[in-house]
């Protein structure tokens, strides 16, 4: 307030400074300021540049008055107040213009100069009244901007398609065949089974109008169109299973999957568009939703369910969600004004804090409701069954272990008296000290001192007949004590005046005082005999009675059990009433609402309060555990992710998003670009996000229609009407065709907002069914595929997600758990787009991941599996007639005559000896001599494989890395040639141990004998060998032998053999490649391979065919 | 699964379309850096124990650091949010430090093999970081944004360059586990091109066939895999002749190619028995020996970016024995890393960046398993020691310093989205142009910040 006082006066003293400015002023500031601003200012703040940084325009005085988002930038008079001398002298490196690394700093000549005019008043002859802001200008161009204009409809006959006449097909109509594989993979995402591709060939030929009709009717009304159409969705409402960005703990969204399941419900209803944006934004402020039939409160998963970086609603979460309304509504993109006015586009910052009030008027409920009703199974009787008789343990252990602990501090009601008294009444929060000292030794609890601390002027001091005696001891010097103190209680025993109750005189009866610590224990006895032991057992059976969980106990958050346990003990002792009507009255006052000795719920919730902390700890835990367990139960309640209002709250605009520094009041309202004269007021007393989404909704807003039908437009034509989704501002694209556009929002609207129908109009132009480029299946569609024409799809809907990656799910895809912290790579490498952000559309790759996944996964070859199981030919069955079958399931088509011959061909060709690693049956390993005679390798005798080794004689054995050598004969690794060709060798030989005499190597080929030889002792080296010559057949030998003692010869040596295989169609560039280690495997062992007509089924999966549409 | 039959006879000769994205190019000048292999020492290794000697620390050892100067807590609560973590007292380092090689680089005990190296680094004794909570720090430096999803520094690079070898992952991250604890952002496109992302590898399994997931079938030899690909491309290529000039269609003819190429190159390159034996044992058979040695084989196959995670630097208690036993790990590896670089004549376009999240606080850390266990030293963003080496960083350069204490940057103070500048303008990016236009915003690696440092430039 103070700041704007000043500001203002400085802005009419400047405009009488201006009308007399003195010659040498006006000249100071023409020759030392003007051009400096000119030259080094303007640039980012000048109407000319058409740039306000900051907010700032420094291009007049009254601009320069007004100042930027962070306040005026001149104090005239004062320069170490004036932002603007600040910056120019770089104070601080955030705010030092020009901005630091960026243009070299004013001079100190400059900055002086800027100075000395500061300290004169700033004089600036500089008239003309502050220049439009950036902001403003494009607000006055969004008053023109196509799409912030109502849509009209085209003027078309009632009987024409609408598409037909605005964007007329021209090519040919697609034949049946790839008519109804695209029709059902647009509207389910699964092929047509082959069967009912026949039938819809044969309708066809009658009328094909009526045939595809009908199709339209039978897919639209299919279950499977939900789960396809709500994976749409999904990706625009950023739908992931877990928060994504929390890193300890567990960060799971329990109950996101009731949002994903309430969406494929609302497609496959068609529930109106607008009424599936309003549940999205505000179904718990519908009168529909009631508490006994709350489904739809799973629509406002759609704000909840976002990317979060700490478990509470934080600044971030709004961010989030006011990106995925914005955005993903409206095509706005409304996210960079939450630091300042949008620089592009017509939004300025109060805009993003208005819709940012009302989100932060409403809160999420502290624990999500319970969907009612809900589902009945048998998981879910047996769920209440344990459920029962776990929150009955759990409120005994608690009501149990409360009621101990409780009585135990009570019984020591004296000894608390003593140990305020010795802490000289001192709060130990206000004097941690004194815990230590006065508290630990006795075992006394802190708060239960500080409460009797607290008490101690009112409710002690207001009990006289009760604490009198007590109040009056504790003030005997120490000296006095024993000498006086036995005639005072004496006096009180007797209480000739009434003066005190009649337990406590009763009490001082046996008191028999030394020092004040008997007088406490008076006090302790007070309780523990009067009360505690004259009431005990009818309050616990009071209390056993009160462990019988009510029904509402039942569906409790498990914090809150406790609180009411101890509450509803609480209650109990108030209701019971002592016989003795003197008890009674000291029971009243000592479990009074002021007492310190009474204890809420909520004091319970940390475990301080428990007597014996350890087992009560454990008890607790044991209870929790059971109860904790259950939540994870297949008939657990479902939750849905609901909000509920909150406090209204209007925010205040952030400068550059910090929260510390507010700026212009952001009431809660609509945004400014759309506001016309009909626009409401958003209402004071509620948070206004009904009516939020009633203009969200509404006909008369511009965009959602718009944007809805043009998603659509994108997800059957693979780009929209408008290329950039959810951006339709200055900076989107304009619609290639916006009589198209705007006709299809409008009769969307006039019809009901019904997807149904819309997708009933595009399906039937002509446009969307003559034949056109192929469209590659997404990821959940490819995958569903690959599961529905292999035979293997699980087809049950809804419910918590699968794990792709480490379950084996057959799934739709769409129950995929999405992670979003570490999103799986198979959605990656399948173009799933990041779940942390809203996706306008999603790209289409065939990167080198895919293909991999697809080459080798055993999910795709367990599909293939699946395939050949159903299709290879039996009991003499021909090949033409399964392949037809194998076809049919894949492609829905018979194969051409030249598929069939290829595929023939393919399957004889499979090597009926295949295994899946050939190269390991081109080993042996053995022992054998070396004759130095005939350069050649003799007595070469096998050895087997026993374990992961291959042994033999003495301690010799094989290993794929290398060996160990015995007395007398070489150990031999033998390579036998498959073909004929040139081979390079590679191999490093080391003899390992410390000690030994080391090793020595040979390679010996069966055709040109001796090739290398070397030794190894303590050491390294090299043993390649390049272009040697075989046949196939050729043997080459790898032996080793020990030096003169066999001990400590371990060796490594684990050649590779390369081949280069110029000459082989699809292999140029490779070299066969065996590998000694890598190939060193008991050849019995050896996995099994696909069969010839496995992977015929493998290929045709993996066929371009199969994965797009046509 | 060990064998394979077949590999390329040359690296390096991709097989994507012409008009791949993945395609090698160059940025908006000619960059000094290939290639870029970032270490990440995770948790924050101290600098005052390791590459920022600190003799004041020696002089006020055990004191309050309110007692030694009344203003350091306000100062620091200023400079960096993480500074209210001088809980405990000062602390002299357990190591001595030494000057080293020409440029007289001072590098404490814990790296007497890199510091036989000296010569070759430059080392920044100034950063500061946004944040001293370690995921988002981590984030900070992967990614330049401490919350929201932004892409990876790798990632952007990636975008701007290509790769030299189609046949490989552009952009690996390596880490034992094949994520970290932040999750996988680090090496997230986040709205980047999906080819842009980094291909985490685990690196605790030293089975090669298991690095990359679906690298080899366990249910098909690869001389069927290849007939069966035979017979893929003739369905393929006839239905694309149906379909002529269908980019998507031919694109994933090639990438079957690719990939069956990808199974061999990448089990090659992967495969560090093919190393003589002293290269391993330059390096060392230790899990950061073999990362290091794996890494030098990537880039040199063509890899873009590699991330090397090695962690365990939250060093809260015994932090001398801690960094003891850490540096013991990761001295040899980035010795020999560079060591072997240098004779392939690789370092001089090869960046190598040693760079955590943050540091650590040059007082002792307050908590209870430390009193018990041993001093430790808490987290500290407000001043911090990254390395770089080769691909034109200014070698036998120490660049910046800290306070008396090491606590907070000071002279020629760096933040990370200068050193991101700096990093991009190394691989010939001008870090304001290379800008991505996402939900109606130009988004680029350094959001509106960072200063290339032309001084820490050779």
């Amino acid at each position: 307030m103070k700041r704007f006082t000043v500001a203002t006066w400085l802005l009419s003293a400047s405009v009488a400074l201006c009308a007399e400015l003195p010659p040498d002023q006006a000249e100071f500031f023409e020759n030392k300021i003007r051009p400096v601003l000119a030259e080094r200012c303007y640039g980012c703040h000048s109407t000319e540049a058409g740039k306000d940084k900051g907010g700032l325009l420094l291009d007049s005085r009254d601009a320069v008055l007004k100042g930027g988002d962070t306040g005026p930038a001149l104090v005239a008079g004062d320069a170490a107040k004036s932002l603007l001398f600040k910056a120019v002298k770089r104070a601080d490196p955030e705010t030092a213009m020009p901005p630091k690394g960026k243009a070299d700093p004013l001079t100190a000549e400059q900055v002086a100069d800027f100075e000395a005019w500061i300290k004169m008043g700033a004089p600036d002859p500089r008239t003309g009244a502050v220049k439009k802001a950036v902001i403003d200008s494009l607000l006055e161009k969004g008053k023109t901007h196509w799409a912030f204009q109502t849509p009209n409809k085209e003027n078309i006959p009632a009987e024409q398609n609408l598409v037909d006449a605005l964007f007329p097909g021209k090519g040919p109509q697609a034949e049946p065949r790839v008519l109804i594989r695209r029709a059902a993979i647009a509207l389910t995402g699964l092929p047509p089974s082959p069967e009912r591709v026949e039938a819809f060939v044969k309708d066809c030929s009658a009328n094909s109008a009526t045939a595809f009709s009908n199709l339209l009717d039978e897919l639209l009304a299919s279950p499977n169109y939900g789960e396809r159409w709500a994976r749409h969705w999904l990706d625009v409402a950023r739908y992931a299973d877990n928060m994504g960005a929390i890193f300890n703990g567990d960060d799971s969204y329990p109950f996101a999957f009731t949002y994903r399941d309430w969406v494929i419900k609302a497609f496959n209803e068609d529930k109106p568009y607008d009424r599936f944006v309003m549940e999205q934004i505000a179904a718990d402020l519908l009168p529909e939703t009631k508490p006994e039939n709350n489904a739809n409160l799973a629509a406002l998963g759609f704000l909840t369910l976002g990317r979060r970086t700490d478990r509470k609603v934080d600044d971030n979460v709004y961010d989030d969600r006011i990106d995925v309304i914005s955005r993903g509504l409206l095509g706005l993109t409304v996210g960079c004004a939450r630091c300042h006015d949008h620089k592009l586009e017509p939004i300025p910052t109060t805009d993003y804090y208005a819709l940012y009030g009302i989100l932060r008027s409403s809160t999420e409920p502290s624990s999500y409701p319970v969907l009612a009703p809900q589902p009945d199974s048998p998981e879910r009787q047996d769920f209440e069954q344990r459920n029962q008789a776990a929150v009955s343990e759990y409120i005994r252990v608690h009501a149990f272990e409360a009621e101990r602990s409780m009585s135990a501090i009570r019984s020591r009601l004296g000894d608390y008296l003593l140990a305020a008294k010795d802490s000289a009444y001192k709060d130990i929060y206000a004097d941690k000290k004194v815990q230590p000292d006065i508290l630990d030794p006795r075992k006394l609890n802190a708060s239960v001192h500080n409460r009797v601390v607290r008490s101690w002027d009112t409710w002690i001091k207001g009990h006289p007949d009760i604490f009198g005696p007590w109040v009056e001891l504790a003030e005997l010097p120490e000296a006095d004590f024993a000498a006086k103190a036995a005639a005072m209680c004496a006096a009180h025993a007797k209480n000739t005046d009434k003066k005190l109750m009649a337990p406590v005189a009763r009490a001082f009866n046996k008191a028999s005082p030394k020092t004040l610590r008997d007088i406490a224990d008076v006090y302790n006895n007070l309780w523990a005999v009067e009360l505690d032991a004259a009431w005990g057992e009818k309050w616990r059976a009071a209390l056993l009675k009160a462990c019988a969980p009510k029904a509402d106990d039942l569906s409790l958050p498990i914090a809150d059990l406790t609180p009411r346990c101890i509450d509803r003990l609480n209650a109990i002792d108030k209701e019971l009433v002592l016989p003795e009507a003197d008890v009674e009255a000291l029971k009243k006052v000592l479990l009074d609402d002021k007492s310190p000795f009474v204890f809420s719920g909520k004091d319970f919730i940390s475990s301080k309060l428990f007597a014996n902390r350890d087992v009560a700890e454990g008890l607790r835990r044991n209870a929790t555990k059971a109860l904790t367990e259950l939540g994870s139960h297949a008939g657990a309640p479902i939750r849905l992710m609901a909000l509920q209002e909150d406090k209204p709250y209007d925010a205040k605009v952030r400068i550059r998003g910090n929260p510390k520094t507010l700026g212009a009041d952001a009431p809660r309202g609509w945004f400014t670009v759309l506001k016309t004269e009909s626009t409401p007021q958003f209402p004071k007393d509620k948070s206004g996000r009904l009516e939020f989404a009633q203009l969200l909704a509404s006909r008369d807003n511009p965009l959602t229609a718009r944007v809805i039908v043009n998603r659509v437009w994108a997800w059957h034509f693979g780009e929209g009407i408008v290329k950039t989704p959810s951006d339709f501002g200055f900076r989107g694209e304009i619609p290639e065709n916006q009589a198209l556009l705007d006709s299809l929002a409008v009769w969307f609207m006039e019809n009901g907002w019904s997807f149904k129908k819309l997708n009933r109009l595009l399906l039937s132009s002509r446009l969307w069914q003559e034949s056109r480029r192929t469209q590659p299946l997404d990821f959940e569609s490819f995958r569903d595929s690959l599961l529905s024409v292999s035979g293997a799809l699980d087809p049950r809907s809804g419910g918590k997600p699968d794990d792709l990656v480490k379950g084996s799910s057959n799934r739709r895809t769409v129950y995929a758990s999405v992670d979003r912290k570490t999103l799986p790579n198979l959605f990656r490498n399948f173009d799933f787009p990041d779940p942390s952000m809203s996706a306008p559309q999603r790209s289409r790759t065939a990167l080198t991941p895919q293909a991999l996944f697809l080459l080798n996964s055993n999910f795709v070859v367990d599909r293939a599996r699946d395939l050949a199981k159903a299709t290879q030919p039996e009991n003499g069955e021909s090949i033409p007639k399964s392949l037809r079958a194998l076809y049919q399931r894949i492609f829905q088509r018979n194969p051409a005559e030249k598929e069939v011959a290829r595929a023939t061909a393919f399957l004889a060709a499979y090597p009926k000896n295949d295994v899946v690693m050939p190269e390991v049956n081109d080993w042996s390993y053995g022992t054998g001599d070396f004759d130095s005679q005939s350069q050649r390798v003799a007595n070469f005798h096998a050895l087997r494989f026993a374990g992961n080794k291959v042994v033999g004689n003495g301690g010799m054995e094989l290993t794929k890395d290398g060996g160990q050598p015995a007395e007398g004969k070489a150990i031999i690794r033998r390579w036998i040639a498959p073909k004929e060709g040139k081979v390079n060798i590679y191999a490093e030989l080391a003899h390992l141990p410390k000690e030994g005499d080391g090793v020595t190597s040979r390679v010996v080929s069966s055709r040109g004998g001796l090739l290398g030889e070397w030794s190894a002792a303590h050491n390294a080296v090299l043993t390649t060998l390049n272009d040697v010559e075989v046949k196939k057949g050729d043997t080459l030998d790898f032996l080793t032998i020990c030096g003169s003692d066999p001990k400590n010869d371990t060796f490594r040596w684990s050649p590779t053999i390369t081949m280069p295989l110029a000459e082989m169609p699809g292999m140029s560039g490779m070299a066969m490649r065996w590998d000694a280690k890598g190939d060193f495997m008991d050849p019995t062992k050896l996995p099994a391979p696909l069969s010839g007509w496995e992977e015929l089924a493998h290929v045709l999966l993996l066929s371009n065919e199969f994965a797009v549409v046509d | 699964m060990g064998a394979l039959g077949l590999v390329p006879l040359l690296s390096q000769n991709g097989l994507l379309a012409s008009d791949s994205p993945l395609h090698s190019r160059l940025g908006h000048f000619p960059a000094k850096a290939k290639r870029v292999i970032h270490i990440f020492p995770q948790g924050g290794p101290s600098q005052v124990d390791t590459f920022d000697p600190k003799p004041a620390l020696e002089k006020y050892h055990n004191r309050q650091v309110d007692e030694v100067l009344k203003d350091y807590q306000k100062a620091a609560g200023d400079a960096a949010s993480g500074m209210g973590r001088l809980s405990g007292k000062l602390q002299r380092s357990g190591f001595n430090f030494a000057k080293h090689g020409q440029s007289g680089a001072e590098i404490s005990e814990l790296f007497p093999k890199l510091a036989g190296m000296a010569d070759e680094l430059c080392i920044v004794r100034s950063m500061h970081t946004k944040s001293s909570v370690h995921e988002p720090a981590q984030l900070m430096m992967s990614c330049g944004e401490l919350v929201n999803v932004r892409p990876s520094l790798p990632s952007w690079a990636v975008y701007g360059l290509g790769t030299e070898n189609e046949n490989l992952p552009a952009f690996v991250a390596l880490s034992p586990s094949g994520t970290t604890s932040s999750g996988d952002k680090h090496w997230s496109n986040a709205f980047l091109p999906a080819w842009t992302r980094g291909t985490a590898i685990a690196t605790t399994n030293p089975d090669v066939n298991k690095l990359i997931e679906h690298l080899r079938s366990g249910s098909t030899s690869i001389r069927e895999q290849r007939r069966q690909l035979d017979f893929l491309s003739q369905i393929n290529n006839e239905h694309l002749g149906e379909r002529p000039g269908d980019a998507f269609l031919e694109g994933r003819i090639l990438s079957f190619e690719t990939a069956f190429r990808m199974q061999v190159e990448a089990t090659d390159a992967f495969d560090l028995t093919r190393e003589p034996m002293h290269t391993r044992e330059m390096y060392g058979d230790t899990e950061q020996g073999r990362q290091l040695l794996l890494a030098r084989r990537l880039v040199e196959r063509g890899v873009r970016f590699v991330q090397v995670w090695h962690g365990g630097w939250d060093t809260h208690d015994k932090n001398d024995e801690q960094h003891r036993d850490l540096c013991l790990a990761a001295d040899q590896p980035l010795a020999a890393l560079l060591r072997d670089l240098k004779e392939r004549d690789m370092l001089k376009d090869t960046l190598i960046l040693w760079a955590g999240e943050f540091g650590r606080t040059p007082t002792s850390d307050n908590n209870e398993v430390a009193k018990k266990k041993g001093i430790g030293r808490d987290h500290n963003a407000g001043g911090f020691t990254v390395w770089m080496a080769g691909g034109g960083a200014k070698a036998g350069l120490t660049y910046g310093s800290t306070d008396d204490f090491g606590a907070l940057a000071t002279e020629g103070a760096m933040d990370v989205h200068d050193l991101h500048a700096t990093i991009l303008h190394l691989l010939g990016f001008d870090h304001e142009k290379l800008t991505y236009r996402y939900a109606g915003r130009d988004y680029r690696p350094t959001d509106v910040y960072g200063h290339v440092n032309h001084s820490i430039l050779a």
